[in-house]
């Protein structure tokens, strides 16, 4: 039986043998984004207030991640497994576009770059991955027993889900059922049927 | 044009029995995703401490629903619309949490007798009291939640933090404030 002491004291070496492999996950979770959106910066389909906003979630994309690499390492000091979704690639380039375009479809985002020729289809398809990240996060933390992790996954779900809202009032400003739809954040968990 | 003073406060001041009403109505939610069978695997005290913070929480929930019932109608424009969006989405959170209080087999508690928000006077003050009370949540659930022992109570907390965080962001947005200050949600956010 689980006591509150063994819970609470975020001692690694209690924490449970899957917590590392959710963070794992959740690190190729945020490589994606970060690609993706490092992409729309590069894009010229996107106005300036757009790109604004993308350099801004790019930038804390990145900085999930390094939280999230910080809590691996402490979990899992020199071990850790390293973290890929089906299909991605560390390339640059055309072969970037292509792995991310690949690995995009595996977790069930459809992408095709050379169809996003406006800013409405960039923004639409930076709104699915946000979803995809909060299914992510919820996924996890039904799972994840470190309560430093779990609080780290809790805080970055709520600053994904700032995200959609910031990216949905540019799409649609004035509309606050669409910038903020639902009052229980759980992203997309599975694909869409 | 605003509603006089004697009016105002009496706005600002909700009956128990209404939002007694409001907060359990209906709004009974998913509560616990996961099966019942992972609660056993907590203590008893575990359990009755989850129930603790959980009404914790539950009680901001309700001062939030309080001041969005009483304001809604003072508010204007995309505010008003807004003030509206998430009084419904305040009413699932307080579901949600007493929801997952029973699954905990605690007692979910009762909203206050009646809440004082002082007399905020125009649009500015009344949406910089509902960005405060959503603010108070924000904190209170980043101090519970490396507390809560219940997988599925975590999960359903995060979503819960998860949307009142997008509050914060359309309150701030209102009150040309930064919208997207860090990119860890932080409790002085």
């Amino acid at each position: 039986m689980l006591t509150r002491r063994e819970l609470v004291r975020g001692n690694p070496a209690l924490a449970h043998p899957d917590d590392p492999g959710h963070l794992t996950r959740l690190i190729a979770f945020e490589t994606l984004a970060i690609q993706v959106y490092g992409l729309a910066e590069e894009s010229t389909h996107i106005g300036v207030r757009g790109k604004r906003l993308v350099s801004e979630l790019r930038r804390q994309e990145l900085a999930h991640a390094v939280a999230l690499q910080e809590a691996l390492e402490r979990l899992a000091p020199g071990g850790a497994p390293a973290a890929s979704l089906p299909g991605q690639t560390a390339s640059i380039g055309a072969a970037l576009t292509a792995g991310v375009e690949q690995t995009l479809t595996a977790v069930e985002i459809p992408a095709d770059f050379a169809k996003l020729t406006d800013e409405r289809a960039w923004f639409h398809l930076l709104e699915e991955l946000e979803n995809r990240l909060q299914g992510a996060y919820n996924g996890a933390l039904r799972d994840l027993v470190d309560p430093s992790a779990a609080t780290l996954a809790a805080r970055i779900l709520a600053s994904e889900a700032q995200h959609s809202t910031a990216l949905s009032r540019l799409r649609h400003p004035g509309n606050v059922a669409q910038a903020v739809p639902t009052g229980l954040v759980v992203g997309i968990l599975r694909a869409r049927s | 044009m605003t509603a006089p003073a004697g009016t105002r406060r009496a706005l600002l001041r909700s009956s128990a029995a209404m939002l007694a009403g409001l907060s359990a109505a209906g709004v009974a939610g998913c509560g616990a995703k996961s099966g019942p069978h992972t609660h056993h695997l907590l203590s008893r005290r575990l359990r009755r401490d989850d129930v603790r913070l959980l009404n914790e929480v539950l009680a901001l929930e309700q001062r939030t629903i309080a001041a969005y019932t009483a304001t809604g109608s003072l508010l204007t424009g995309y505010a008003q619309k807004a003030a509206g969006q998430f009084l419904g989405q305040e009413l699932l959170h307080a579901g949600e949490l007493r929801s997952m209080i029973t699954s905990l087999g605690g007692t979910a508690h009762n909203p206050s007798e009646h809440y004082e928000f002082g007399q905020p006077r125009g649009h500015r003050p009344l949406l910089e009291l509902l960005h405060g009370l959503e603010q108070a949540q924000l904190v209170a659930y980043l101090h519970v939640f490396p507390l809560l022992s219940a997988g599925f109570v975590r999960q359903g907390v995060a979503s819960i933090l998860a949307n009142d965080a997008q509050h914060v962001f359309v309150l701030r947005s209102e009150l040309g404030s930064p919208a997207l200050p860090a990119a860890l949600l932080t409790p002085t956010e």
